[in-house]
């Protein structure tokens, strides 16, 4: 079959390439010690959290920049990004939005008064690298959930932020995560108490707004003995033509019969048709389930960025701890993905389940990169792994490379993985049925990516579902 | 502190393995082998060496290898060919020990011309320049690295075995490599090749004594000509103290078949690659593997299924056992090129993890650059089923049968695959040899 | 192998805080020495086998300088991530003016 049909189906119209005209309070580009004292400043930290990101950031001088991803991609010019950039009238009274952001984040479809709220959600924003609202908190309050942007926990909660930041990814852990616990600028912090269950889905959506900054998130959540908390992650950037960092870090901590469930919806400006400009998504994500019987799953869409690196892993470290994985990556025109999961199997009876869907298209390059490891102290443990990919067209590249270690005699692993392209003979009888080959293409990748689909909240299941179709859409011509 | 973490001594070249060691190995070589050697060496050279940063070399650290205690051998002489418990089921029997090596003709098919065996000198003489195309070695290929390139260079008896066009070899052919000369590295090169529309079945068998410290770096080349047919078996049973580190490749050209079985049970560390590459249409590769690794074995395999032409299909089933301390890496990579169309591959590796303290490291992969194709990898760790040890055990079974009994069962998917029944059975009673320390488990 | 080795002679410590000693095949025993005491434990980092002995010494804590695990070496006990395992421990003696480290290990 002609190939090219099929490709011109896979296109990309990103709807959320516009940029706010508003004034922002940046600092000059550069990094050096004086500019992460004055973000800490800024941001009025206390004397320990300044201490700990100057140790990181003396760290980040000594490290190498890690290229063993499966892509290659232009370096990057550590002295040429603002660091810091704050829109003007955020931070200002509670409840009190300015109305250029408020417009922002309505066109972005993201709530973010009150009275307009999504039922059900309660929503974080981060504007550049700045935390511009949070709704709900205070029904959260009264149940002892502590939802707030993490500059704000710094300040209000430090002795939780101090308890368990770096706890689950040290600063010297690799490169981006040095660089981030330096220059990280705001992101998400939330705090269950023993035995509550949040009531609401949780909800951060991040945007970059201003050109030539990063973006370095630092996202903490801690669920204490027996709490649940269901947690979304959302982003988007505008269209420029370089490229822009974003390196944020996710530290997930679950303590005794604890879970915690954590979805990325990304949607990255991913380059345009060439190739140029385009988020660089380098991010480390990691879970600690710390107690026994306690469970953090992991699920992401990540339909944007140029390159996407990261592996949201589990550190299974309580008896009977379960960790899952669940992923669909979509690439398209020069768009590369390096990503999966780490499955580290240290108490006894632990369980992870991992699941990933590629889907590569234009000229992309996916790859799966995933490892489960157990101890030999860990008994009675097990795996399950289905990674999958998907090509459409014959220009893109699939890769599948997963570790299996296994160092205890009552492990039982299984791993699976097929490559495969849409068939045609499911296109032609799709299409004898009267179905467009877009809807057909799109009818088929939802098949693909069901089992990932249905870990998602409902809400957002619809809109994964409808942002996989957009990216699949035939471009309005 | 900046120190770079991966040197700890290890040597930069293999001593004794230099330019003079290449000179004296090249005397009275035709112009076309000695050029070979110079070119691998330079190679060679170039090459750093492996260290465990790097990701081949991770699960197997150079280290391991006793580098510095061996010493090569020289070019091995033709000798006197031994009398063979195996000679009379095979058409030609060639010998490879660390003194000489040597080929029994017995069934008189190399006398009646068509079929070849001969050193590297005698069919660089013979052919001429086209003997240069089996020279290509596998520092070609994919991943081949430093050592590929040292045997290239250093290779102490190379050997040609060529099956004409349409030619079917009764028998077949056993190379049997036997190294006991105490610290020293055997470095043995062979080359197939089977001509169009041939039909042959080779054995490999490798032997040497337990408490030597031995190294051997064999590696070998196939070539399988349009709508040719090879079946292969690889019988690994070094001593206790050998090591060794090969990379063998098959090139199965249009419509060639290749069956290849594997079967690693000895030696102290091994690290093996094993290739095929399906470069014309039509080519398909039967790969099987049985490893089997006991008390404090180190056993690296990597595979590589390689597409490089349409409507070539590969299917690789390794299955391996684990046992005391010892130590298992199968990595696994099906590579798809562009232009490789409608490519049929499958790639399954099964592993027993049979004791505390026994490892099992599984990595397989998918490359893939072709559209259109059905490719998929699959991969277990565990241990017997207790339901099935149960069911044995109340029908009679003590325990250590009972687990004996099932452990065959799980090789017997891959030893079915072996050509040569005698083979077969000479695994299976090997394979039972080793399962005698299962009555500690 | 569980006879005492000589790791060095006393005098080296004198000029420095940490000695790595090779036992061949891959194996290797990395010695520190802390307020006069001395600790001996496996050279490798338990997480991706990088040396214990370039990395920073704090007190009695010992970070890899790779990904920065970081351990007691006291004990070999692992005490944080990436590192979920201990490392082995090795006894320490000085004995007419040298350092020995017995390599049966410990643990």
């Amino acid at each position: 079959m002609e190939t090219s049909d099929t490709q011109n189906i896979v296109s990309d119209e990103y709807k959320y390439g516009f940029v706010t005209d508003i004034e922002s309070d940046t600092v000059p580009k550069g990094l050096n010690e004086d500019v992460i004292r004055l973000i800490s400043h800024k941001k009025g930290e206390p004397e320990w959290m300044l201490d700990w990101r100057l140790k990181a950031y003396r760290r980040w001088l000594k490290m190498k920049e890690p290229h063993w991803a499966h892509f290659t991609y232009s370096p990057i010019d550590y002295q040429d990004i603002r660091y810091f950039s704050a829109p003007r009238g955020a931070g200002g009274a509670p409840g009190v939005v300015d109305e250029k952001l408020q417009e922002t984040f309505e066109r972005l479809g993201i709530p973010l008064h009150e009275r307009n709220r999504l039922e059900g959600v309660a929503v974080d924003a981060v504007f550049d690298s700045v935390s511009v609202a949070t709704t709900h908190k205070k029904m959260l309050a009264d149940l002892g959930i502590v939802f707030c942007s993490f500059s704000e926990a710094v300040r209000e909660h430090p002795d939780l932020v101090k308890k368990y930041v770096g706890t689950v990814v040290p600063y010297t852990d690799n490169f981006y995560a040095a660089l981030n616990s330096a220059v990280f600028t705001d992101g998400s912090f939330c705090y269950v108490p023993k035995g509550v269950r949040c009531p609401v889905e949780l909800s951060t959506y991040f945007r970059i707004n201003a050109s030539e900054t990063g973006q370095f998130e630092r996202t903490l959540i801690i669920a204490d003995e027996g709490a649940y908390v269901s947690y979304l992650e959302g982003c988007t950037a505008p269209l420029r033509d370089t490229n822009q960092l974003h390196a944020a870090v996710v530290e997930l901590i679950a303590l005794e019969n604890a879970e915690i469930k954590y979805a990325t919806v990304q949607n990255w400006y991913s380059g345009d048709k060439e190739g140029r400009g385009g988020i660089y998504n380098f991010v480390t994500k990691r879970g600690h389930c710390r107690g026994k019987h306690s469970h953090i799953s992991w699920t992401q869409v990540e339909a944007g960025a140029a390159i996407t690196w990261k592996y949201p892993s589990c550190i299974l470290e309580g008896d009977y701890s379960t960790g899952e994985f669940y992923s669909v990556a979509l690439t398209n025109n020069r768009m590369k993905a390096d990503t999966g999961t780490k499955m580290i199997h240290i108490g006894n009876h632990t369980k992870s389940t991992i699941v990933s869907k590629g889907i590569s298209a234009g000229e992309s390059d996916n790859t799966y990169r995933g490892m489960v490891q157990v101890l030999p102290t860990a008994k009675g443990c097990r795996n399950h792994s289905q990674c999958d990919s998907m090509l459409i067209g014959d220009k893109c590249e699939a890769n599948t490379f997963p570790v299996v270690q296994a160092e205890n005699s009552t492990a039982v692993i299984e791993h699976e993985a097929t490559t495969s392209r849409i068939s045609e003979e499911q296109l032609f009888y799709l299409k004898s049925r009267g179905i467009t080959e877009e809807d057909a293409v799109s009818l088929v990748v939802n098949g693909f990516c069901k089992e990932v689909f249905k870990h998602l909240p409902l809400e957002f299941a619809v809109e994964a579902i409808k942002l996989l179709e957009m990216k699949l859409d035939k471009s309005i011509g | 502190m900046t120190t770079d973490v991966s040197k700890v001594q290890v040597p930069v070249n293999v001593p004794g393995f230099d330019g003079a060691m290449v000179a004296a190995l090249s005397v009275g070589e035709p112009a076309l082998l000695s050029a070979a050697r110079a070119a691998a060496l330079e190679k060679y050279r170039s090459l750093p060496m492996p260290s465990r940063r790097d990701e081949e070399w991770k699960r197997t650290e150079p280290d391991l290898f006793p580098f510095d205690r061996v010493k090569p051998l020289p070019l091995l002489p033709r000798e006197e060919a031994p009398v063979d418990d195996w000679n009379d089921k095979f058409d030609v029997v060639v010998h490879v020990r660390s003194k000489g090596y040597s080929i029994r003709d017995v069934s008189g098919v190399l006398a009646a011309g068509g079929v070849k065996v001969l050193s590297f000198a005698e069919a660089a003489r013979d052919m001429g320049d086209a003997f240069a195309q089996y020279l290509q070695g596998h520092a070609q290929r994919v991943g081949a690295g430093k050592f590929d390139a040292l045997g290239d260079a250093c290779w102490n008896v190379g050997l040609f075995v060529q099956v004409p066009p349409r030619c079917v070899l009764e028998r077949g052919i056993l190379i049997r490599y036997e190294h006991d000369e105490d610290l020293s590295v055997l470095v043995p090169r062979l080359v197939i090749v089977v001509g169009e529309g041939a039909q042959a079945a080779v054995a490999e068998q490798m032997v040497s004594p337990d408490g030597k410290t031995l190294m051997v770096l064999p590696s070998k080349e196939i070539y399988i000509g349009e709508k040719g047919n090879l079946k292969l078996v690889s019988l690994q049973e070094w001593g206790d103290d050998t090591y060794h580190i090969s990379s063998d490749w098959a090139v199965v050209s249009r419509d060639a078949q290749l069956d290849w079985a594997t079967v690693n049970l000895g030696g102290k560390v091994c690290k093996m690659v094993f290739g095929s590459d399906g470069a014309g249409q039509g080519a398909r590769s039967e790969l099987h593997g049985l490893y089997f690794a006991t008390g404090e074995q180190h056993m690296d395999q990597r595979t590589l299924q390689v597409h490089s032409a349409p409507d070539t299909y590969s299917n690789l089933l390794y299955k391996g056992a684990v046992l005391d301390r010892a130590h298992s890496v199968y990595q696994g990579l099906i590579i798809a090129r562009k232009g490789a169309i409608r490519v049929d591959a499958y790639q399954k590796n099964n592993n027993l993890v049979l004791s505390d303290g026994a490892r099992a490291d599984s990595l397989p992969g998918l490359e893939i650059d072709a559209d259109d194709l059905k490719c998929s990898h699959g991969s277990t760790i565990g241990n017997l089923d207790e339901d099935e040890v149960f069911y044995l055990r109340s029908r009679g079974l003590s325990d250590a049968q009972a687990r004996k009994m099932l452990i065959t069962g799980f090789f017997e998917q891959t030893l079915e695959k072996v050509p040569f029944e005698f083979i077969k059975e000479y695994a299976r009673e090997r394979i039972e040899a080793k399962m005698g320390r299962l009555m500690g488990v | 192998m569980t006879e005492w080795i000589e790791a060095t002679d006393v005098s080296f410590f004198d000029g420095a805080d940490r000695k790595l000693i090779q036992l061949g095949g891959g194996k290797v025993i990395a010695v520190f020495k802390v307020s006069g005491d001395f600790f001996a434990v496996d050279g490798w980092c338990s997480h991706d086998k990088a040396l214990l002995t370039d990395g920073d010494l704090e007190g009695h804590e010992i970070m890899c300088p790779l990904h920065g695990a970081r351990f007691d070496v006291r004990t070999g006990q692992h005490l944080s991530l990436p590192a979920v395992r201990p490392v082995s421990r090795y006894e320490v003696k000085v004995d007419q003016g040298k350092v020995w480290v017995k390599a049966g290990a410990n643990t």
